[in-house]
């Protein structure tokens, strides 16, 4: 590595240098989700040359997530995001040292997966994933590199950074049910995650090198169709730090099975078969893909407090809604009701969608 | 007074605009006065999850708002 000339002309930047680049070979950085933000993220921090990378995700690549998710081919379709995605960037850049976490980030997997690595870079699609990387990362006191999308606009922010402002600073956590949207995806352009993802990855880069202004305390807001960036500034608000670690040190002291369990799609679909189980689809009636196996009522979320209250506190309850961020906070929601047997489809029918498609 | 409303994300569909002028009779109020006007004008707010910035900076429910202010209704976006 020592004569090669891969990094010579980020090294002719005085902001860089030989030292620099020694910055970036000796920098670990964690990568949760290998979606859309995931891929240019992950391309970019190899190419740079950052020298260890983790890479979360328990995903599979489907034909959908080609026109966006640059590192995939239509080969790799039915493939682990995390493992394809290690093995081209490793190809792209062999100096570079993979970790490969092919897993969804969740309470039971978050403090083991976060131990080594100096920063996080939050590429996920749920609200609910973006508050457990905050609170994990306010325990652990390491920044997360945050960036997010909806249809034609974007977010980016560094949290947790030398002490700054969270990202429930930002965005306080709102109670109750109906804090969640639904999740039917929305549409969105395939080019959008690929400029946030590059944003994401210059961030990484400016915090490994100490250099420019890092992003801390300031959310770029980013629209492509009018193109129209802005930064809006926030400070820190002590209560929001306090909650995210108080749920930060709650999720690292408890034991794994008093955590509300999430389920895999296997144990999922055999729980389905069970007669004991009731299995809640708190989606609204119309969502697809309709799933009606033996066991399954419908009681969309809004309907939940009442049907619940007929039930026996001990009764085990499986739940599941499309992505699942509406099933985890009906979980949540239960527990506080006093119901013992619970757990939730992790990531939602759509992620055994294909399953039952081969079925 | 008159004052600038950004919608972002989500609330841009809800609202069915991108921003819009109000006009309004009082010469100052706090963001909490607005938010509910504007929840009683859309209800659909009330079920979201969004922060409201005053000038380019994240506010909180008692900052007050002036005539010219610029306010950006801003939701976390999920999608990555």
């Amino acid at each position: 590595m020592k004569n090669s000339t891969r990094y010579t002309r980020q090294i002719a930047l005085p902001e860089i240098g030989a030292l620099g680049q020694q910055k970036l070979q000796n920098a670990r950085v964690l990568v949760i989700g290998a979606g859309g933000l995931g891929c240019p993220v992950l391309q970019n921090l190899a190419a740079a040359g950052v020298g260890c990378i983790g890479i979360v995700d328990g995903d599979i690549v489907e034909e959908t997530n080609l026109h966006r998710q640059l590192l995939y081919t239509l080969k790799d379709c039915g493939k682990s995001k995390a493992i394809t995605a290690a093995n081209v960037i490793k190809e792209l850049n062999p100096n570079v040292e993979v970790k490969v976490f092919p897993e969804f980030f969740n309470t039971q997997n978050a403090f083991e997966i976060v131990s080594n690595y100096q920063i996080i870079v939050d590429c996920t699609d749920t609200i609910s994933a973006r508050y457990l990387i905050n609170d994990v990362s306010l325990v652990k006191k390491v920044p997360v590199v945050y960036a997010s999308i909806y249809k034609f606009e974007g977010q980016v922010s560094v949290f947790n950074y030398k002490n700054g402002p969270s990202y429930r600073c930002l965005f306080p956590q709102k109670e109750g049910l109906n804090a969640v949207p639904n999740c039917v995806s929305s549409g969105v352009l395939g080019v959008l995650p690929n400029t946030l993802g590059a944003l994401q990855a210059t961030e990484v880069l400016k915090i490994i090198l100490e250099i420019g202004s890092v992003l801390s305390g300031k959310l770029l807001l980013y629209d492509a169709l009018q193109y129209q960036t802005q930064i809006i500034d926030f400070s820190k608000n002590p209560r929001e730090i306090e909650n995210g670690l108080k749920n930060g040190f709650l999720i690292r002291n408890q034991d794994s099975d008093k955590v509300g369990a999430t389920l895999t799609q296997e144990t999922f679909l055999e729980k389905c078969r069970q007669d004991h189980c009731v299995v809640i689809d708190i989606r609204e009636a119309y969502e697809e893909p309709k799933f009606n196996e033996l066991n399954v009522v419908n009681v969309p979320l809004a309907d939940l407090e009442n049907y619940c209250g007929t039930l026996d506190k001990s009764q085990e309850i499986v739940l599941f809604c499309q992505s699942g961020q509406r099933s985890e906070l009906a979980l949540a929601y239960l527990k506080k009701e006093g119901f013992t047997k619970l757990s939730h489809l992790e990531k939602g029918i759509e992620s055994i969608k294909i399953h039952l498609e081969t079925k | 007074m008159i004052i600038n409303i950004k919608y972002f994300g989500l609330l841009a569909d809800i609202t069915k605009k991108k921003e819009e002028q109000m006009v309004l009779d009082e010469s100052s109020f706090s963001v909490g006065f607005l938010k509910s006007k504007m929840e009683s004008a859309y209800q659909e707010l009330q079920n979201t999850n969004y922060s409201v910035a005053v000038n380019q900076a994240m506010a909180g429910m008692d900052t007050n708002i002036k005539d010219q202010d610029i306010i950006a209704f801003l939701p976390p976006f999920a999608g990555g």
